[in-house]
């Protein structure tokens, strides 16, 4: 048991012989926005996969709201929302019919007004258009809807930003402040530096496998 | 529970609106056409006896039908894992063992739906070119002929004697037995590609392997379709089964050991291929990261 949101101990995650991360140590208390930087494949992705169960690290252990994951059957707490790479939705249902879908699989069951989270990112909660007619911006603002829709205490995001027009960009931002106001923890990853410092309590960065502080916003 | 079932009603619903779910239909179909167009030309034939040959034809049933079936839940399995869409769904399902329970689950509602959805193709289809009747028959020893294929599938067309004079009785064999065998083998599948970490190449690799063991042990003569391959060696039971059964006249004794070894095969597979799943789903990664190497 631990008191932080996210605890990261000496994780190590390889394929066959290649080592992806390695040594990782983070921990990210309760309404932090943490940030993790880094070049493409130095591992931020994987780490997020790790954090988020979807991934077993070779050795070592993760903490997730006060619940262990790894070693351990990987078994997630409830109140964790993720958008991990690029979302794959059920291309012929609308967005609506999608975040319908993907609430019905809750356990825990929660009135969500799938509307407002629509309009939240940007999305016309009338738009009855196929996901698969979506544009990548477009795909990615449903992407970020699932992840916040349920109100989660965790929200893992991985280059929330990708594909999205500068509105987009200053609006996703804007969601994300509101949502750390609220006291929502959020591990952001992303290659984008400034979009991260504008945003993040803290920020790391991820070389060749290894967590390195980047430094504090404040 | 609930959440159980919902992502099996989810998966079920993403297959039936998968494109490629057209293509085991085209399947059924094309046989369905194929069976009761030859059957026309003989008499005394039915519905009935299409959808009895149909699901007994060892063959058939292999070569095409399962074949594509299980391409579909291997290639849904693999989609998501590539797609990021188990990345949405593992935040609320939150447990391994509910998404596996969860897929097996579907798994069972896919074959169920798959069985009766041919049974009904196969019986419009047939329509068109048998008449409809209610009452079983047995088919005449000119059709036996027709339809052995060599593994001594046609003594089985004999089986009122021991079923009973019921079609549903005789059919319902059928039904339960291919039900069982489809969702056993595709649970084999899915638990093949956690094992390949959700590659399609291996899970091809192990079809032909699976072919070349089957011919061996069988001493059925190699078939070069490859997807098929691994399927045939798992009607190994019902290869031995039939030829034990051989000639006309079907002995109740050895029909019934027949159906009672191939139950107990596919369920133990069923039983086995869930347990060994639900232990790689606990072992595995549930993504793929663009540089692994399956």
């Amino acid at each position: 048991m631990t008191n932080a949101a996210i605890s990261v101990d000496r994780a190590l995650k390889r394929f066959k012989s290649r080592v992806i991360i390695e040594q990782i140590h983070l921990t990210v208390p309760y309404g932090q926005f943490c940030g993790i930087v880094g070049a493409n494949g130095s591992g931020k992705t994987t780490l997020l996969r790790c954090i988020a169960g979807l991934m077993i690290p070779n050795s070592g252990s993760i903490s997730v709201l006060g619940q262990r994951l790894f070693p351990g059957p990987g078994t997630l707490p409830e109140g964790v929302g993720a958008l991990i790479e690029s979302p794959g939705f059920i291309g012929n249902l609308s967005g609506t019919k999608n975040l319908e879908f993907l609430l019905s699989l809750s356990s825990k069951r929660t009135q969500v007004d799938i509307a407002s989270v629509l309009s939240s990112v940007g999305l016309s909660p009338g738009d009855r258009t196929k996901v698969r007619s979506y544009s990548l911006g477009m795909t990615q603002r449903l992407g970020i809807a699932q992840a916040i829709m349920e109100g989660p205490r965790l929200l893992l995001l991985d280059e929330p930003q990708y594909g999205l027009d500068p509105d987009g960009v200053l609006q996703i931002r804007n969601l994300l402040s509101q949502l750390h106001a609220k006291g929502t923890t959020i591990v952001m990853v992303s290659h984008q530096i400034d979009e991260v410092s504008a945003l993040c309590d803290v920020v790391y960065e991820m070389r060749g496998g290894h967590l390195v502080l980047g430094g504090t916003s404040s | 529970m609930n959440a159980t079932l919902s992502i099996a009603g989810v998966y079920l619903m993403r297959t039936l609106r998968s494109w490629k779910c057209t293509v085991p239909i085209g399947v059924i179909l094309f046989l369905a056409f194929v069976k009761a167009h030859t059957l026309a030309n003989l008499s005394g034939m039915n519905q009935w006896d299409v959808l009895w040959i149909y699901w007994n034809d060892i063959h058939m049933v292999t070569l095409l039908m399962i074949p594509s079936f299980l391409f579909l839940v291997s290639d849904l399995h693999v989609h998501d894992t590539v797609t990021g869409y188990v990345s949405m769904i593992y935040p609320r399902v939150r447990s391994r063992e509910r998404l596996w329970l969860a897929q097996v689950l579907a798994l069972l509602w896919i074959a169920i739906g798959y069985i009766l959805g041919s049974t009904l193709v196969i019986f419009v289809v047939s329509g068109f070119f048998v008449p409809y009747q209610w009452t079983w028959s047995v088919p005449p020893a000119a059709s036996q002929i027709l339809f052995g294929n060599g593994l001594g599938v046609f003594p089985m067309l004999h089986s009122t004697a021991l079923w009973g004079r019921s079609p549903w009785i005789s059919c319902g064999w059928v039904w339960l037995l291919a039900t069982l065998e489809l969702w056993s083998l595709s649970v084999v599948t899915v638990t093949v590609t956690l094992r390949t970490r959700h590659h399609y190449l291996p899970v091809l690799l192990a079809f032909v392997i699976g072919a070349i063991g089957n011919s061996l042990l069988s001493e059925v003569p190699i078939l070069l379709i490859p997807t098929s391959q691994l399927l045939v060696s798992y009607h190994l039971p019902y290869v031995i089964g039939y030829s034990l059964t051989g000639g006309f006249h079907v002995m109740a004794g050895q029909t019934t050991q027949t159906l009672g070894w191939s139950v107990s095969y596919l369920g133990f597979l069923l039983v086995a291929s869930a347990f060994i799943g639900r232990w790689m789903m606990r072992r595995g990664d549930l993504a793929r990261d663009k540089s692994q190497k399956g």
